[in-house]
């Protein structure tokens, strides 16, 4: 592929694209991490 | 205890394998995607969103199905067997979530290539309004999960589910049965509709990357959703037990510490 940068708006698009599914497949996994880990840390002091 | 921690540790190895299994999946698909698969003549490079757009809005229509079918099976147990409900349960909300991260990716995705092909990022066209008022629906679902007092906010939110669910044939079909802005179907459209042979790899490593990415996350989400139920299920039953300890055998409410002078 030849990547013609964030000038064009086809380049930027596709960028924001795929930022945009790594944020949010992302971002869930990060809360569904940190409440697993805070789950963990709780069931560990009881 | 060694009974109870090893099913866990399985658990946990089981989980890294394929998270890491994955993790291979997806960088197989994005290479595949963005450096192998040719430029479509037409659109240029911004037509390789559809290697996520596509599999996000496929995977999109098959999770509510699991929320779905894990509503009706609360509904079943919730009486039969509140143990089976709470495992039933788990699953709803856990489906029900990962369907709202694929159908926002679903929506995201698509209003960028519609901005780039069409030149606006929405319109009110039957495939973008179904699908809108599917992730409508599951984000009112978790809401009233989150924010629901009473007693019966899972019954409350396997019902909304069974409204759902009745969205998602819509969604599929409505490019089949109106033709408006939205593109015919790729797949089983007719004579005009399927992809480039030199198109199958980059889309076919992507689809399985993103289910494993979504049977992963929704595994994980199922084990968060069923501790958290085990913790409450232990706080009730503290919060019982310090209840009970107010009560004196003659069954008079002795004054709470806090209050005592």
């Amino acid at each position: 592929m030849r990547f013609d940068g964030m000038n064009t708006m086809e380049g930027r698009h596709l960028v924001f694209a795929y930022a945009a599914v790594a944020l949010i497949q992302g971002g869930y996994f990060v809360s569904v991490l940190l409440n697993w880990l805070k789950l963990r840390r709780s069931d560990e002091a009881s | 205890m060694q009974e109870t921690v090893q099913p866990k540790r399985t658990g946990l190895i089981l989980g890294l394998v394929w998270l890491a299994l994955t993790i291979v999946v997806l960088v197989i698909g994005f290479r595949q995607a963005i450096f192998i698969s040719p430029t479509d003549a037409a659109q240029g490079n911004v037509g390789r969103i559809f290697y996520w757009h596509v599999p996000s809005a496929m995977l999109g229509l098959v999770f509510p199905y699991v929320n779905f079918a894990a509503s009706l099976a609360f509904l079943y147990f919730r009486q039969r067997n509140p143990l089976a409900a709470l495992t039933a349960d788990a699953w709803a909300i856990a489906a029900a979530e990962v369907t709202v991260v694929y159908t926002s990716i679903c929506l995201v995705t698509g209003m960028l290539w519609g901005r780039a092909v069409w030149g606006i990022w929405w319109t009110w066209d039957a495939r973008l309004t179904s699908l809108l008022l599917l992730w409508l629906l599951y984000v009112a679902y978790i809401m009233t999960r989150r924010l629901s007092t009473t007693g019966q906010t899972s019954t409350m939110g396997a019902i909304i589910s069974v409204f759902a669910a009745i969205d998602v044939p819509l969604v599929y079909f409505s490019i089949r049965w109106f033709r408006t802005q939205h593109p015919s179907p790729v797949f089983g459209g007719g004579a005009d509709s399927g992809l480039d042979k030199s198109m199958y790899p980059a889309f076919l490593w992507n689809i399985l990357a993103w289910l494993m990415w979504g049977i992963f996350i929704l595994a994980f989400r199922i084990s968060v959703e069923k501790r958290q139920q085990r913790e409450d299920q232990a706080a009730a039953l503290r919060s019982l037990e310090g209840d009970l300890d107010n009560y004196n055998l003659g069954g008079q409410r002795q004054p709470e510490r806090g209050n005592a002078i």
